[in-house]
């Protein structure tokens, strides 16, 4: 629990990079904040895969780590 | 016509989209290869580079995505790439393929299995990467995979078909479809494959890392379709010259 | 859960009579050149027009019998417990209205003839029953079991097609082996042979071998009785049987029998008469189908005739037979099954086979050490 945490901002890391976000958003907002296409990608947070029917209803929470998952080029 | 899972594909030439120089070079491979069905990997995005759209072009080729759970060590990391190309691509098509040895890529056999066993219980149409282990094979269609995909000899090294005499077995004894995956390094080993009576076979490396990828894709569309067909028509007689004497049924003639 | 029964369903007899009757020496040159696993090879080499290539089929039958099998043959003996039967068969001795003797070996009986067959050398047994559910039903068999286990290390059933738990129940109580024979897959010609009894119902014989793998038994024997329909064809649907079972229960092993319908009391003369070259067609063409099938060969056949089949595929070998009941320590009496014609005693046979350069097996191998609960 870093000192830095107030009550506007909350703290994650995503794609393993820390950073400091606004409360109260949730993952779908978060992907247009950080302009991801939406369409072709999967969000893991906190190791658990979460449904894209439910990326509207999970607010990001202080401390999480959030990772980004997209097609690439492969056998 | 070559049905996986109730979906139906005219070409039996299966392609992956890794090791190409450029995304063009690979989407006019895959363009002339006339490949349905197409392999791609997952891995979290580089949030500072621009995202190359490789699933827009994919996707206007009018091919079928196959997502691979590449990276996965063990059973539990291949169920989670599964989830996760579910969310990504909204396909419950899965090539399974877990190495943990990041030298050869060997397929774990075990937890080979016990992915399939679960993701099958999901739903998902798992199409496992193995070894050419034929009764790994029957396991694997027992617990409900839509085909098998047994190597022919170790990935990337174009050497053929080393496991020719157990690809034999396994394709005698298949219920699903086998598709020989790894190892297809020329035309001429794709056409051996579909002579022997492989349902379709995956060819990556041996395209992309060619000078002329798109003529080479065409090379091994040809090839593939010519085995099938030799396969389908039926091979060739061998003389078969008379006897002059009869040691083993000789025995009939006497007691008449 | 699917059976044999939906696969058969599917099967459009007719059609394959047509296709295999316009069999080409083409074809049978192509079956040849790519026999294995292959039911439409095998259709052609079940074919008239294979008649002309026996010796080819013949050497490659060999040949592959002796890669697989070396120069082992398996000596087994049937051991007739009962010829109680509420059947109705018109080619079986054992038919319910037959005047015949009717006995089932009390425990007394039975080690009688278990002692006599143990002193000659056997250790693989066949049981073999009539047909009777309450007489000669799974508790009769469930009773005798431990003292033939006890005596024999490898036990194969030839009696009425039982449940899958009572498949289980002898499956423990150490039987290896289950036969079925379906007679006959022709339906109509099943139905006009079998006409009382339990017997009479077709798809329960022909899902005993589902039941029968489902239970975990090793092994499960096939068998048509040669004569009663198209042999040809009734050959050609039981390797559709194969197929289907071995590519559904590839745990379990398979044998066959290609028993030809013979004279017995009250009985019926062929349909379709298989003569000793159609014989030897069968044992080729099976074997090119399938080298790693085993092929029993029973003392139906005559010495000369058999001595001469053993090359051509045969795995396991009756000898010194008696088909009735009681019939080793008591051979005058006339309750026969079926008329032997091969009846050399069991020290003649096993000096024919060593002069013939093959190995008489005894034992094939001991379950007890990996039979752990």
């Amino acid at each position: 629990m870093r000192s830095s945490h107030n009550s506007t901002t909350i703290n994650v890391t995503i794609n393993g990079k820390a950073e400091s976000i606004l409360n109260n958003i949730t993952v779908s907002e978060l992907l247009i904040l950080k302009e991801i296409p939406q369409q072709h990608v999967a969000i893991v947070v906190n190791d658990t895969v979460v449904p894209r029917s439910r990326w509207n209803n999970i607010v990001c929470q202080h401390n999480d780590n959030i990772n980004v998952f997209s097609a690439v080029a492969g056998g | 016509m070559l049905t996986i899972s109730g979906h139906q594909f005219t070409s039996r030439l299966f392609t992956g989209t890794g090791k190409f120089s450029h995304q063009d070079i690979m989407l006019s491979a895959i363009a002339s290869s006339k490949s349905e069905l197409v392999t791609l990997a997952m891995k979290r995005i580089d949030l500072q580079a621009d995202h190359d759209n490789l699933l827009g072009p994919l996707n206007s080729l009018g091919v079928k995505l196959l997502p691979n759970t590449a990276g996965a060590r063990n059973a539990n990391e291949a169920i989670f790439a599964a989830h996760l190309a579910y969310e990504m691509l909204g396909t419950k098509w899965i090539k399974l393929e877990i190495h943990p040895d990041p030298k050869y890529l060997m397929p774990d056999p075990i937890e080979t299995l016990l992915a399939a066993k679960q993701l099958c219980q999901e739903g998902f149409i798992v199409m496992p990467y193995v070894h050419a282990d034929p009764v790994l094979c029957r396991r694997l269609e027992d617990v409900g995979c839509a085909a098998v995909m047994p190597l022919g000899s170790p990935i990337g090294s174009n050497q053929g078909l080393a496991t020719e005499s157990f690809l034999k077995i396994i394709i005698e004894q298949a219920q699903v479809p086998v598709v020989i995956d790894a190892g297809i390094g020329t035309p001429s080993q794709a056409c051996k494959a579909m002579e022997m009576g492989a349902d379709a076979v995956l060819v990556n490396t041996a395209i992309a890392t060619s000078a002329h990828p798109e003529k080479m894709a065409q090379c091994f569309a040809q090839a593939v379709h010519t085995g099938r067909q030799a396969f389908e028509a039926g091979l060739g007689k061998v003389n078969l010259h008379a006897q002059a004497s009869s040691p083993l049924t000789g025995f009939l003639e006497q007691r008449r | 859960m699917k059976t044999f029964a939906d696969e058969f369903a599917t099967l459009n007899i007719d059609a394959m009579s047509l296709r295999m009757y316009a069999t080409t020496t083409e074809d049978v040159e192509r079956a040849l050149l790519n026999p294995t696993g292959d039911l439409t090879s095998l259709m052609a080499l079940l074919s008239p027009a294979a008649m002309a290539y026996l010796e080819p089929m013949a050497q490659q039958a060999a040949a592959l019998t002796r890669q697989r099998f070396g120069a082992n043959l398996g000596l087994f003996i049937p051991l007739y417990v009962s010829n109680l039967c509420a059947n109705e068969c018109d080619y079986c001795g054992f038919s319910m209205s037959n005047k015949v003797k009717r006995k089932t070996l009390s425990l007394d009986e039975l080690n009688q003839e278990v002692a006599i067959i143990k002193q000659r050398g056997f250790d693989s047994v066949l049981l073999v029953s009539g047909e009777h559910e309450t007489k000669v039903g799974p508790s009769y068999f469930e009773a005798i079991m431990p003292y033939i286990k006890a005596q024999f290390s490898h036990v194969a059933i030839e009696i009425q097609p039982l449940e899958t738990l009572d498949y289980q129940r002898l499956a423990r109580l150490g039987v290896d082996a289950v036969m079925v024979y379906q007679e006959t897959y022709r339906s109509h010609t099943y139905a006009k042979h079998h006409t009382r009894g339990k017997k009479q119902d077709f798809n329960y014989r022909l899902t005993s071998a589902d039941r029968i793998a489902n239970a975990g038994i090793d092994k499960i024997g096939l068998g048509v009785l040669l004569g009663l329909d198209d042999w040809r064809m009734d050959a050609l649907l039981m390797a559709h049987h194969l197929d289907y079972l071995e590519k559904t229960y590839w745990r379990t092993r398979y044998s066959i029998s290609l028993p030809r319908l013979r004279p017995c009391t009250g009985g019926i003369t062929p349909k379709v008469e298989l003569s000793d070259a159609g014989l030897v067609q069968l044992i080729c063409a099976f074997r090119l189908f399938n080298p790693q099938v085993e092929m029993s060969l029973s003392t139906r056949e005559l010495p000369s005739l058999r001595d001469n089949l053993l090359p051509l595929g045969i795995t396991h070998l009756s000898a010194g037979s008696s088909t009735q009941p009681g019939g080793y320590h008591n051979p005058k009496t006339e309750l026969d099954q079926f008329d032997i014609n091969d009846e050399r005693t069991v020290e003649q046979v096993v000096s024919a086979l060593k002069l013939r350069g093959f190995n008489p097996l005894w034992k094939d191998w001991e379950m007890a050490w990996i039979n752990v609960p």
